[in-house]
């Protein structure tokens, strides 16, 4: 696992750790077809601890210590390159999009977010929702977190070389062949949530779901059993979103338990959802995405909405 | 000329604003024995069709409802305030979470000033753009506080008529606790 070799030694980190924001560091590290970075969390090493992961050759559980691990949130962007950083060990590395694989069998695309984390001994990524969530500070933090790795270590993006050495063995049946699968990388199925095998976020990250908000369940706004949804949307001139299903608020209270508290994202619902949206026309829309607040008290706020 | 623009960039707005106005607004007088918190009672005492409350930010209106954005907003109005009373100085980064009512209030505070830088996406009427060009507010310490707790105090008073107790709603006591200081 190519990945595996270079996260040989990170440590936990918050973007409290990091001080002196410059983004000429960042622009340093990079060669051409620099991936611009527009969205990224980190998060310190309370939010990551498992003492197993997945494989990426063998797909099998793997124990491994993961004391003091950091991850990340890149958005990649229309290049060819993704970076990831080891704050602590200083190491970053570049690798094309379509060249590894994620957790549930999928490949890194283009537009992907893909978590990224560095355990001791071995790196992996893990898709994400798509949100609108990242924030302004994070951005900075980033800038922070390049201005901190003064020892770099850039490795060439070679694609056989990161090819060969990192999934070689037990592809999926379906995986694209090396040399179609960087033509290809546009065509390559967007794994949705719900997809994944069984396996979730929030399990990954061994999360708790948060709760929705109790008026959620009945008949307050936006709640299952809302009654005044079409009324209040033509009333006020606003679209209103009304929950569908304890199914929906379950993948809700699991988008929640990846914000931080008191933060708030929009995050796509999965297909097979049953949430809408009141139109202030009077019809009934198909929700396609949800708002989500962390309420931090164990809750969320939200609510169904066109986007 | 650079630097000029950028340091005189508050300047150009120095008249700022933050207010609250209510009105007197029709109640249910309801008392539904299933609400458990303040948020739920608020949306049951206010009618839909209703007159509107107002958040004056630098003299514009942003119209809120009583039943759908006030009753939302209840629990991070005790948050906010809490915070700036007792605490010498700090920050605050809250999302707004009514979908008519949908910003980010990025607050600094110290002994006696409060500054608001917000970004608005989402409000009644068509107001997103003229608030964020709008954006910043700076207002003494004690005139924010007492704005919103004209407001908790008219709640407080409603919830009560309506037949609300502090043993009815889990956080009722601390509404009641904030309009007390």
């Amino acid at each position: 696992m190519a990945a595996a070799a270079v996260a040989e030694s990170s440590r936990g980190s918050t973007s409290a750790d990091f001080s002196g924001a410059s983004a000429t560091a960042t622009a340093g590290i990079v060669q051409e077809n620099e991936p611009t970075v527009t969205s990224w969390e980190l998060n310190g090493p309370a939010k990551f601890r498992r003492e197993t992961y997945r494989d990426m050759q063998s797909d099998n559980l793997v124990t491994a210590a993961t004391a003091g691990t950091s991850w990340i949130v890149y958005h990649i962007l229309d290049q060819a390159h993704v970076f990831f950083s080891y704050p602590i060990n200083k190491y970053v590395y570049g690798i094309p999009y379509g060249s590894h694989m994620h957790n549930d069998g999928d490949w890194v695309k283009r537009g992907d977010d893909i978590i990224i984390a560095g355990g001791e001994f071995a790196a992996w990524f893990l898709p994400v929702p798509k949100s609108a969530g990242f924030t302004d500070d994070i951005v900075r933090g980033f800038d922070d977190l390049a201005a901190g790795i003064d020892d770099l270590v850039t490795l060439e993006d070679d694609f056989a070389h990161l090819y060969d050495n990192s999934i070689t063995t037990n592809r999926p049946a379906n995986a694209l062949e090396p040399k179609d699968f960087r033509a290809k990388a546009d065509e390559i199925k967007w794994l949705s949530i719900e997809n994944r095998g069984g396996e979730t976020v929030f399990e990954w990250f061994n999360m708790a779901r948060l709760r929705p908000e109790r008026k959620y369940l009945g008949s307050k706004k936006h709640g299952i059993n809302w009654t005044e949804g079409a009324a209040t949307a033509k009333s006020l001139r606003k679209p209103q979103g009304q929950w569908g299903s304890i199914e929906d608020l379950n993948f809700a209270g699991d988008m929640a338990a990846t914000l931080s508290a008191r933060k708030a994202a929009y995050f796509e619902l999965p297909s097979s959802h049953s949430s809408v949206v009141h139109n202030i026309d009077g019809t009934t829309s198909r929700a396609t995405h949800i708002w989500i607040r962390n309420n931090g008290n164990g809750t969320f706020h939200g609510y169904p909405l066109i986007k | 000329m650079g630097m000029e623009l950028f340091m005189d960039i508050h300047s150009l707005n120095k008249n700022f604003m933050f207010s609250i106005q209510i009105g007197d607004p029709v109640t249910t007088e309801f008392c539904d024995p299933n609400d458990k918190n303040i948020e739920e009672a608020i949306e049951t005492i206010f009618p839909l069709d209703n007159e509107f409350a107002f958040i004056i930010w630098n003299y514009i209106f942003i119209p809120i409802t009583y039943k759908y954005d006030v009753s939302v907003m209840i629990n991070d109005v005790l948050y906010i305030l809490n915070e700036v009373r007792s605490k010498h100085a700090g920050r605050l980064e809250v999302h707004w979470a009514s979908n008519t009512f949908s910003s980010v209030w990025n607050i600094k505070f110290g002994a006696s000033k409060v500054e608001i830088k917000s970004v608005w996406y989402d409000t009644l009427g068509r107001l997103k753009n003229l608030l964020n060009e709008y954006s910043f507010i700076e207002v003494e310490k004690i005139s924010f506080i007492e704005e919103w707790s004209k407001m908790l105090k008219f709640l407080l008073e409603k919830l009560k008529k309506s037949g609300y107790t502090v043993d009815m709603l889990a956080d009722m006591d601390n509404l009641e606790g904030e309009v007390e200081r």
